[in-house]
């Protein structure tokens, strides 16, 4: 019989369809707003409702209906602006038909089977692989961590245009054949797309393991600073008797300019002098202390201004490459700029992180943007890489180019 | 004319500051009163019996009560948001309690001439036009409230209620036209049908804040871009 059989192929095939526009809501929603499997539950009734009105009623207004509207109400499950909501329903439902169209117009030239034509097989891949690229396009615009070599996504499409060849070849009736076929593709269609998600990952792991290497690099300086003030004290311990001896020698003969001086050295002994910041959050403190040594080294004139608690809402990570990162961008700067500043502030208030960090800069508008791109190759990191770990905590970025300054403010929220 | 008061048991640091906030008085032409306390309770006895001070500086590493306690009492008992607290420390390690007081700034132990004068210059920025008031009308007749007594104003229908520490005032008027005859600093826009007073945001989130006095307010989508730049403006060394 080939009604349930042929119904078969197009409900699978319908599934995967759905499964691409949901693909394609990456690009235009990101925040949940409701649990995970009240969304399984929306698509499931999607599916039910838009599968059920195709074969029973054949309406082609009822059609339509049962994709829009059911996809709509599935995007009320996420938080973004009404007008965001319109314009996905309405672009995804677009493609759909223009997927559609563009199958329809090549069938005109190449002789697809009627299988694999009229059940929306191809259809549905097509749709797959356009949701997928432009969920691609919208992540590498906005996280530079995450990039895979082109070659890779060359490779990839080899499976979904395989995929239609060889249903076309082999998919001739409708038969449990053709129904095997289907699934298995289209299986393997989502097991390679996974894959390459699993790939995405390992990248991060990647760079993330690149930021732990640096990180041993503060941490080996903040040993040295440690031992310096470790050293310092116990000069100071040993001869502590002798030093208030000589200020009380001098205190007697009213040798007041002396004595103060004195003290002012005593004083500035007790703090090692490239600590500059001692905030209690040690790998804070560490990162810091390293890249404004650097920044000294320079001879830049270096301000520092912290109100922070011991404990704070950042995770030690997010904090190493939102500070690694603006102060490495910072030193660059300073390398090509003959007068050398460097203000930094780190303040908390309100439940709110502030973070300041001012830099003097040539300011070469080409030059400046070279730069920053060729460190992003090297590192695969950079301001992307900030603005990932600010929007982790619904924070902002500003940036202020002025003639004499590059000002970078950051606001993080706890939530 | 600024009123200050100082708690510390070290009777030196004491005199010490004292001198410290004359020498700025007298280079920025400014009276400056200071009282000295040194005790905690000493500190509490006065706030108790009425004193008002426009600045307080306050040691955290003496004996209770100290510091962080004055500070919880004037925040959560008091309900007194205006009066601004300076933590004085021999360390540079903060703990988290001490943040929920929502001190205006934090002085190192020794304190040097500069550190006080930026502190010192940055309260007089912020704070010298705090004496303004809300006019409203009520029947014909003009009344006025301090500022720095609102915590919020909230428009329902064609009435502004203002949310003070004592009581509900409602008067007809449209919120748009109330704010924009106060500075954007003293009062801000966060919804259609609210304007909080910054001074009283005790926490702030992406999304909502919270009032010293435990309201909850969401910060609508259409003004979130305005809060930030508030949150945004100013020198980062400030």
């Amino acid at each position: 019989m080939e009604f349930p059989l042929n119904t078969s192929i197009y409900l699978i095939s319908n599934a995967f369809s759905i499964y691409a526009m949901y693909q394609f809501t990456k690009v235009f929603y990101t925040k949940r707003r409701a649990g995970f499997w009240w969304i399984v539950l929306g698509y499931a009734i999607f599916f039910l409702l838009n599968s059920g009105a195709y074969l029973l009623f054949a309406n082609p207004l009822l059609n339509i209906l049962t994709r829009l509207v059911p996809f709509f109400l599935i995007s009320l499950f996420y938080d973004t602006k009404m007008s965001t909501r319109f314009l996905a329903t309405l672009t995804i439902y677009a493609m759909g038909m223009l997927c559609d169209g563009v199958m329809y117009t090549i069938a005109q030239w190449i002789p697809f089977n009627d299988v694999v034509f009229s059940s929306g097989f191809a259809t549905a891949l097509v749709l797959f692989l356009v949701a997928l690229a432009a969920g691609k396009l919208s992540m590498v615009r906005s996280n530079a961590q995450k990039r895979l070599p082109l070659t890779y996504m060359l490779a990839l499409l080899f499976v979904p245009i395989g995929s239609i060849i060889v249903a076309n070849v082999g998919m001739g009736e409708y038969d449990f054949g053709s129904i095997l076929m289907t699934t298995i593709l289209l299986g393997i269609n989502v097991v390679v797309f996974g894959l390459y998600d699993v790939l995405l990952r390992t990248e991060t792991l990647r760079a993330e393991k690149e930021i732990y290497l640096q990180q041993n690099k503060y941490y080996a300086n903040q040993i040295h600073l440690l031992e310096d003030a470790q050293q310092n004290m116990q000069f100071l311990r040993h001869d502590m008797k002798n030093h208030l001896g000589r200020m009380s020698a001098l205190l007697q003969n009213q040798e007041y300019d002396k004595l103060a001086g004195y003290l002012q050295q005593t004083i500035t002994k007790m703090r090692p002098a490239s600590e500059y910041i001692s905030t209690g959050n040690s790998d804070l403190d560490c990162l810091i202390n390293y890249k404004l040594s650097l920044a000294e080294a320079m001879g830049a004139e270096i301000t520092v201004h912290t109100e922070l608690p011991q404990e704070l809402f950042v995770s030690d990570f997010d904090m190493t490459v939102l500070m690694g990162n603006l102060l490495d961008n910072a030193l660059e700067a300073l390398r090509t700029c003959p007068q050398k500043q460097l203000d930094l502030s780190l303040r908390y208030q309100k439940e709110i992180l502030n973070i300041g960090i001012r830099n003097t800069y040539t300011k070469e508008n080409g030059k400046k943007k070279r730069a920053a791109a060729e460190e992003e190759m090297l590192h695969g990191f950079g301001l992307k890489s900030v603005q990932q770990a600010v929007s982790n905590y619904n924070g902002h970025m500003k940036i202020d180019e002025s003639d004499d300054y590059y000002t970078v403010k950051v606001l993080l929220y706890r939530k | 004319m600024l009123c200050v008061a100082v708690m510390d048991d070290d009777i030196v640091f004491c005199t010490q500051f004292e001198k410290m906030l004359q020498r700025y008085g007298e280079a920025n032409e400014i009276k400056i009163t200071a009282d000295i306390y040194f005790s905690g309770a000493a500190m509490l006895q006065a706030l108790k019996d009425g004193a008002l001070y426009d600045i307080l500086f306050l040691d955290i590493e003496m004996q209770q009560p100290n510091g962080v306690a004055v500070g919880r009492y004037i925040r959560e008992t008091m309900q007194n948001e205006a009066l601004q607290i300076v933590y004085v420390s021999g360390k540079t390690q903060y703990a988290m309690e001490l943040f929920q007081v929502r001190p205006f700034w934090f002085l190192e132990k020794p304190t040097e001439d500069a550190s006080l004068s930026a502190c010192m210059t940055q309260y007089q920025d912020r704070f010298a036009g705090y004496h303004t008031y809300l006019y409203y009308t009520i029947s014909k007749t003009e009344y006025r409230i301090a500022l720095q007594d609102v915590l919020y104003l909230e428009s329902k229908g064609r009435k502004i209620l203002i949310h003070t520490r004592g009581e509900l005032i409602t008067f007809y008027g449209r919120l748009d036209l109330v704010c924009s005859r106060l500075a954007v600093e003293q009062m801000i826009r966060i919804h259609k049908s609210f304007a909080v007073n910054p001074q009283y945001v005790v926490s702030c989130y992406s999304n909502s804040l919270y009032l010293s006095d435990g309201t909850a307010l969401s910060i609508s989508r259409k003004y979130r871009k305005e809060v930030r730049s508030s949150l945004f403006a100013g020198d980062i060394m400030i």
